[in-house]
């Protein structure tokens, strides 16, 4: 693989960089970032990725990356890349092993002060109620493989229907919990057996669970819209489809090898392995993603219902004195079928977003109603010890990115480095210091999770900010962060 | 020829590197590896009956992908911990193997991460001179 020193790349303007068609790309490259961000990843492979994305079949505008950008497997983390319909590719390396990773936002009726005295209650509660780390599962939810189907297929709403949460939530999450066209029948016996008990489960690595406060609004008339207010405690679930998702990945990506050979694809990267939208394989891949998005939702869904009882249980409060709605879920990793305009043209295209937002603009059909006149919220969480932002999707996004921005911080150390960094701290002590209450299954995962392992994601949104494809609403910062 | 493995950095995960005189030897010591990270250097016994780990593909570095994928799904989803793992033949698009070793008891032993799959991004299989060599990157 080439060097990303020797990449060649133009600077547009301070936040957005050309790397020009050369050799097999079929288009640009175009990475959001700061001249910093740019000089750290001139020393990894994030660009060369981009470049390879390029070379896909059927690519519409530029391979794209967010400012959270940083070295992953096929597509790069932070990678938007569109296809067309008729002559484009679908890639699972395009979406990435941990399908529909998301997060989910709740609002509580709740100020800071009232939440405090409760809070290592509250952290126990949810680090009790709601099942994190390798290998957990709640042995009450353990689902027949009939039930199972119904849940690929339903998402959310099957949640919902089986006393997991409202209605009114289902209208506040993408595609309103559920993606069509879901097939169980496509999905091999082992990755319906991988999610058959890790169905409300947290995981591990970089998933987690938080209870936030309002630290500051930026954009008080879309906060208000939102149902956010300073000081105002929320909390937010990232997690995704689990074992299941990882399964469909991975049968996906042998599929997708055969057929990147049987219709002549030409890889940069096995990863990248890919077949054509409309063939029997690029069909499949979709209708199996889906299952595993929908999994995703489901999981997030039912882990709300889990928290929203954590709070009722520990401050002895109901439902309507709490009010813990969802303000949104976004999904992270997937493909889906949108509309865009290309030159003047509305055109139906596969938009790739791995470690990417979709971040639609205000009266878009696909924003929420409650939302119209704001534009779709988009959720982008920190590091434990700092913080996360809620912004809005914009017009700038729509037009330049296919409506996409980022998803996180993005990392800065290998976990190994993070590790190397954090020994001899006491993490658990330093975050306490800060009034920031962690509980973790072990030490190792947390060492690897350290602040300094990412970068701040305010330098990130500011960037996001400043190229118009997002807006900053509201900074949260965590009371108590519950990993894996 | 020493079989040994090390780990590689990766930004957001990690990579096994493995060396050997003879390409089962890349198969055991990149299995080793993913026993490493699952469970650190806890001592498993080989109290189960050899469980058989069979895989193919197109080409060394697809089926080394998916003969560590088969591991993976038998080492978290079945709870087998090896104390040993056997590859008796690598080569022709197929890779066959045994793992022996105990069923996951969390009184002895700890899973430290999760390892969501052995990917193909940039897995390489070489021959030199007197050895051969492996790449390949995990997602965590």
């Amino acid at each position: 693989m080439k060097s990303d020193e020797s990449i060649k790349i133009e600077q547009i303007d301070p936040c957005r960089w050309r790397i020009p068609r050369t050799g097999d790309m079929r288009t640009d490259g175009l990475v959001f970032a700061s001249r910093e961000m740019m000089e750290v990843l001139r020393h990894e492979q994030a660009l060369q990725q981009v470049c390879n994305v390029a070379t896909l079949p059927g690519i519409v505008g530029p391979a794209m990356a967010m400012p959270d950008i940083h070295w992953g497997y096929g597509f790069p983390i932070g990678g938007v890349a569109a296809f067309d319909e008729h002559d484009g590719v679908v890639s699972p390396g395009g979406v990435g092993y941990d399908i529909n990773c998301g997060v989910r936002l709740l609002r509580t009726n709740l100020e800071k002060a009232e939440v405090l005295p409760e809070i290592r209650n509250l952290a126990d509660a949810l680090y009790h109620n709601v099942p994190s780390g390798v290998g957990s599962h709640r042995k009450d939810l353990r689902l027949s493989v009939s039930e199972e189907k119904r849940v690929l297929r339903q998402g959310a709403g099957w949640a919902v229907a089986n006393g997991f949460g409202t209605l009114n939530d289902l209208d506040h999450i993408e595609e309103s919990g559920c993606i069509d066209n879901a097939d169980p029948e496509l999905l091999s016996d082992r990755a319906l057996e991988r999610g058959r008990n890790q169905l409300g489960t947290l995981g591990s690595g970089n998933h987690f669970l938080e209870i936030d406060f309002v630290e500051k609004v930026h954009n008080p008339q879309a906060a208000d819209a939102l149902g956010l207010f300073a000081g105002q405690v929320v909390v937010s679930i990232h997690t995704g489809s689990r074992g299941l998702g990882y399964q469909v990945c991975d049968d996906s990506l042998r599929t997708m090898l055969s057929a990147a050979r049987k219709y002549d694809i030409k890889l940069p990267d096995r990863q990248l392995c890919c077949a054509p939208l409309d063939s029997p394989e690029g069909r499949a891949y979709l209708s199996a993603m889906a299952c595993a998005a929908n999994f995703a939702f489901a999981n997030r869904q039912i882990i709300t219902a889990w928290v929203r009882e954590s709070f009722e249980q520990i401050l002895r409060k109901g439902p309507a004195d709490l009010r813990m709605s969802v303000i949104y879920d976004v999904c992270h990793n997937i493909a889906k079928w949108e509309t865009h305009e290309i030159d003047g043209r509305h055109r139906r295209l596969c938009v790739h977003r791995k470690g990417a937002t979709r971040a639609f603009p205000p009266h878009h059909p696909e924003t929420p109603d409650a939302y119209k006149t704001i534009g779709q919220p988009v959720l982008i969480p920190g590091d434990m010890g700092r913080y996360s932002y809620v912004l809005l999707g914009t017009e700038t996004a729509f037009r330049e990115t296919f409506g996409s921005t980022c998803h996180g911080a993005g990392r800065v150390l290998s976990r190994h480095a993070a590790k190397k960094k954090a020994r001899g701290q006491d993490i658990f002590g330093e975050l306490e210091r800060q009034g920031i209450i962690l509980r973790a299954a072990g030490r190792g995962t947390v060492a690897e999770e350290i602040s300094d392992a990412y970068k701040d994601v305010r330098d990130v949104v500011e960037v996001v900010e400043q190229a118009g494809i997002g807006k900053i609403v509201a900074r949260l910062r965590p009371m108590a962060v519950i990993k894996g | 020829m020493v079989n040994r493995f090390v780990l590689l950095e990766h930004t957001a995960d990690i990579g096994v590197e493995a060396v050997s005189g003879n390409r089962e030897g890349l198969a055991e010591q990149s299995g080793l590896a993913l026993r490493r990270l699952l469970f650190g250097e806890a001592a498993a016994e080989p109290r189960l009956g050899p469980v058989p780990i069979a895989a193919a593909g197109n080409g060394d570095e697809e089926t080394l992908v998916n003969w560590l994928n088969e591991l993976l799904f038998t080492m978290v989803d079945r709870g087998v911990v090896p104390a040993r793992i056997e590859v008796s033949h690598f080569g022709d698009g197929r890779i066959a193997g045994t793992l022996h070793g105990e069923q996951f008891d969390p009184q002895k032993f700890r899973m430290l991460r999760e390892i969501k799959a052995v990917t193909h991004h940039q897995t390489r299989v070489d021959h030199q001179a007197d050895h051969w060599t492996s790449v390949v990157y995990l997602d965590l």
